[in-house]
């Protein structure tokens, strides 16, 4: 790894007129740059072949309304050679909101940046397709900027109509479907999607090409994704996602929420690893707050979360084989599905959406029984596995449909920030479990599953996921063994300032009962600044930067989420296949719409 | 002669044996409206179509632990031509809103619709800009099924209360403000 200074040196010598201006906050770097210099940064990152930062994780922006310049443009680059992120921050001033795009660096920044100019109303010159992509084209204003209300809707306490209606504002027709054909002129690696052109109309396409509208109602496309189809006969000459459909708003509405009280928001966006979610946000806030987390808690969270792997491959690998047409896999997956699940209820009361972990720890200590109904879960799961194999492994049908299919390279997946097992399959060994362990994972023994062939395709995507259902077993044996020594050991923080007393303490301890009214009343405040943390989430890098202003609700809480990059490599990993493999195609990418649309 | 008036569910089971066949059976005599009614709630097929978390469960509704099969649901139709029951499963954004409303005006009459979890219903925990808070600001709701999300018996429950509602001659659900939640 390049010590920090020698990077820092280095980018001094090729652009003597950077400042050096280094902000170093919990560990991490961030490096502010002129805007006029951004493109030449981070093109010499990318390419100086001892650092290689050659990923481009993120592109988020902080709004420090009242203070100018105003916003915070944030760039998380990553360097798996050398395993080290720096962040590069531009400074914008209200009134010239003009940013160099850097898409020609990083194609995968394309839908960074569309999200940051929807959300912010930061522009972002030469742009491939700068256009609204979360929000309908027809609305107004830029919901994260800290002058846009929250706009929510009063809940009123009538039942008298009358009452209500006068203050609702008026009613506008819907717009019609037909307007929403996403547009096909442009070339095929950036994706113009979003509302039709009327200047282009349908019958300017001189070609023989036929647009096709897929979504957001389909029952392949894993949610309310939309993709425009420019197709050629059955080949797909152009597929280009539309997302936003499922924008729920919950980066906002984590703004007018004590941190605490922020925690169910979260589950709700990757809703197929809901522990994931809640534990990348208290990884981030306990690295803000510097809190130390017990060992049982730790545990505790890494079994939960193997098991909510496997319940997430589960899913991906049952709809996949649907899909193509193996309606028995699903079936199958489910039935196993519905065993986590009830450990998952067993442990918070909830199927789905725990809410189960907290700062410095868990909500509740884990119930009696939770180890061995564990234990006969993975004793279960190994022929249930070895079933599916045998119902896919050698059905030719599954074969001829997936291998070759959508055939992606290494290089490929790097520059659009593909993650996960997506990126596994390409053959990078690359593991956050690995290479930035969290919650103890170093101290477990399990292999990273890692594609063998040059070029990645769904069949290859399908083993990785297999495998690592199996080396999830394994952690999840040797977690039991070691929660069983941790027996009766504190499962929470005894941080007082994030984690409320025990309850029987309230009764003897007028300083117990202050902290516990304190807690519930105000929360606590971290100090300025920000931090980041990610998580293997089953989809790749889930990441979360939480930014204090000192408050006791977050200035901005931001998920770097896998889905939304994942889905960018669409159009140019499903170019020249059938329309039938499309559904095979994004099943491959697993994504889950909440979690891309947030 | 006086006709005598049966309700379906009253309707004498018949053993099956060779004299049903051959019509022995007897006569039964009932409305016409009561045993459509029942008819429907026997063979509804519902729109497959999720929208968040809910999907997920409404997912494994009819999968093997729960077996919607048992109530005559299971054919989950992709097209709405074909559907007469909507589950508005999970949270309807401003940007969906349109599209849920079109799929619900082309599935044919009769239809119902229920609002599966807090979202559809009321907006659950998303008070914001993006969210539609409740399905029934577009589309008029028979049934709401309260959860985040709903375990799968609850929506069960659900779908029972939906049979029943249709079975007595219950009047529709209603759209609550109109138009109001296209305002966009």
């Amino acid at each position: 790894m390049v010590p920090l200074e020698t990077t820092l040196a280095k980018l001094r010598e090729q652009f003597p007129n950077v400042s050096t201006d280094i902000y170093e906050f919990r560990g991490e770097t961030t490096l502010t740059i002129p805007r006029e210099s951004l493109l030449g940064v981070a093109r010499f990152l990318r390419d100086d072949p001892a650092l290689r930062f050659d990923m481009l994780l993120d592109v988020t922006a902080l709004d420090w309304l009242p203070k100018e310049p105003r916003f915070d443009l944030l760039y998380s680059l990553l360097s798996m050679q050398q395993n080290a992120r720096l962040r590069l921050r531009v400074q914008v001033s209200s009134w010239d909101t003009n940013v160099p795009s850097i898409t020609p660096i990083y194609p995968g920044a394309n839908f960074y940046e569309r999200e940051v100019f929807d959300l912010f109303g930061i522009t972002f010159t030469d742009h491939p397709f700068l256009r609204r992509i979360l929000l309908p084209d027809y609305s107004t204003g830029h919901p994260l900027r800290k002058d846009h209300p929250l706009g929510y809707e009063p809940v009123e306490f009538t039942h008298t109509y009358a009452e209500i209606q006068p203050e609702k504002p008026a009613a506008v027709p819907p717009p019609k479907a037909k307007e929403l054909i996403g547009s096909v002129r442009g070339s095929p690696v950036e994706i113009p999607v979003g509302l039709a052109d009327p200047q282009t109309p349908w019958s300017a396409t001189d070609s023989d090409t036929l647009l096709i509208n897929m979504g957001p109602h389909h029952p392949s496309t894993h949610g309310v994704l939309r993709v425009a189809l420019e197709v050629d006969g059955e080949r797909i000459v152009n597929a280009m996602p539309d997302v936003g459909y499922l924008h729920t708003g919950i980066e906002k509405n984590a703004e007018y929420k004590t941190y605490l009280k922020a925690i169910p928001l979260f589950d709700r966006m990757d809703y197929l690893s809901t522990f994931f979610n809640n534990l990348v946000y208290c990884l981030a806030v306990e690295k803000l707050m510097q809190i130390q987390v017990p060992e049982r808690a730790q545990i505790a969270r890494v079994i939960l979360c193997e098991l909510q792997r496997i319940q997430s491959h589960l899913i991906a690998v049952g709809s996949q084989a649907m899909d193509i047409g193996a309606v028995t896999v699903m079936t199958y997956a489910f039935r196993e599905r519905e065993q986590v699940l009830d450990i998952f209820e067993m442990v918070s009361g909830a199927r789905m959406m725990a809410s189960y972990f907290r700062f410095g720890g868990l909500a509740l200590d884990l119930p009696a029984g939770f180890s061995d109904a564990v234990r006969a879960f993975i004793r279960m799961m190994p022929p249930r596995l070895k079933e599916y194999e045998d119902l896919l492994n050698k059905n030719p049908i599954w074969i001829e449909r997936t291998r070759g299919i959508a055939e992606y390279t290494q290089e490929q997946a790097i520059a659009y920030g593909v993650t996960g097992p997506m990126l596994r399959a390409t053959g990078v060994n690359w593991d956050l479990r690995k290479a930035a362990p969290y919650s103890g994972y170093e101290q477990y023994d399990f292999d990273v599953p890692v594609g063998t062939r040059a070029k990645a395709d769904v069949l290859e995507c399908y083993h990785i996921r297999m495998e690592e259902m199996r080396q999830s077993l394994r952690i999840i044996d040797q977690g039991l063994a070691k929660l069983a020594q941790t027996k009766g050991q504190p499962y929470v923080t005894d941080n007082r300032k994030v984690a409320p007393p025990p309850k029987q303490e309230l009764q003897t301890s007028m300083e117990s009962l202050i902290h516990h009214f304190k807690l519930w009343t105000e929360g606590f405040k971290p100090p300025v600044g920000f931090a980041y943390a990610a998580v293997e989430s089953p989809r790749g890098e889930l990441g979360c930067l939480v930014s204090s202003n000192g408050t006791n609700m977050p200035h901005r809480v931001h998920f770097r989420t896998p889905s939304f990059a994942n889905l960018q490599t669409l159009p140019f990993i499903s170019k020249g296949y059938y329309i039938a493999d499309l559904v095979g195609i994004i099943a491959m990418t697993d994504i889950i719409l909440g979690d891309v649309d947030r | 002669m006086t006709a005598q008036t049966i309700k379906p569910e009253n309707i004498p089971v018949a053993a099956g044996g060779p004299e049903t066949k051959s019509g022995q059976a007897g006569v039964v005599f009932a409305k016409l409206d009561d045993v459509v009614r029942w008819a429907r709630t026997g063979s509804m097929w519902p729109l497959l179509f999720g929208l968040a978390c809910c999907a997920i469960e409404m997912m494994a509704v009819y999968m093997p632990r729960f077996d919607l099969s048992r109530f005559g649901m299971e054919v989950y139709r992709a097209s709405p031509r074909q559907a007469d029951l909507m589950f508005v499963a999970g949270r309807v954004s401003r940007k969906m809103a349109p599209v849920v409303r079109q799929l619900y005006e082309q599935m044919m009459e009769p239809k119902w619709v229920i609002a599966m979890g807090d979202c559809a219903s009321c907006g659950g925990i998303y008070n914001n800009y993006a969210i539609l808070q409740g399905v029934d600001e577009i589309i008029p709701v028979d049934v709401y099924v309260a959860g985040c999300p709903p375990r799968p018996e609850a929506l069960m429950d659900g779908i029972l209360m939906l049979h029943e509602k249709i079975k007595n001659g219950e009047p529709k659900g209603q759209i609550r403000i109109e138009g109001f939640g296209l305002r966009g």
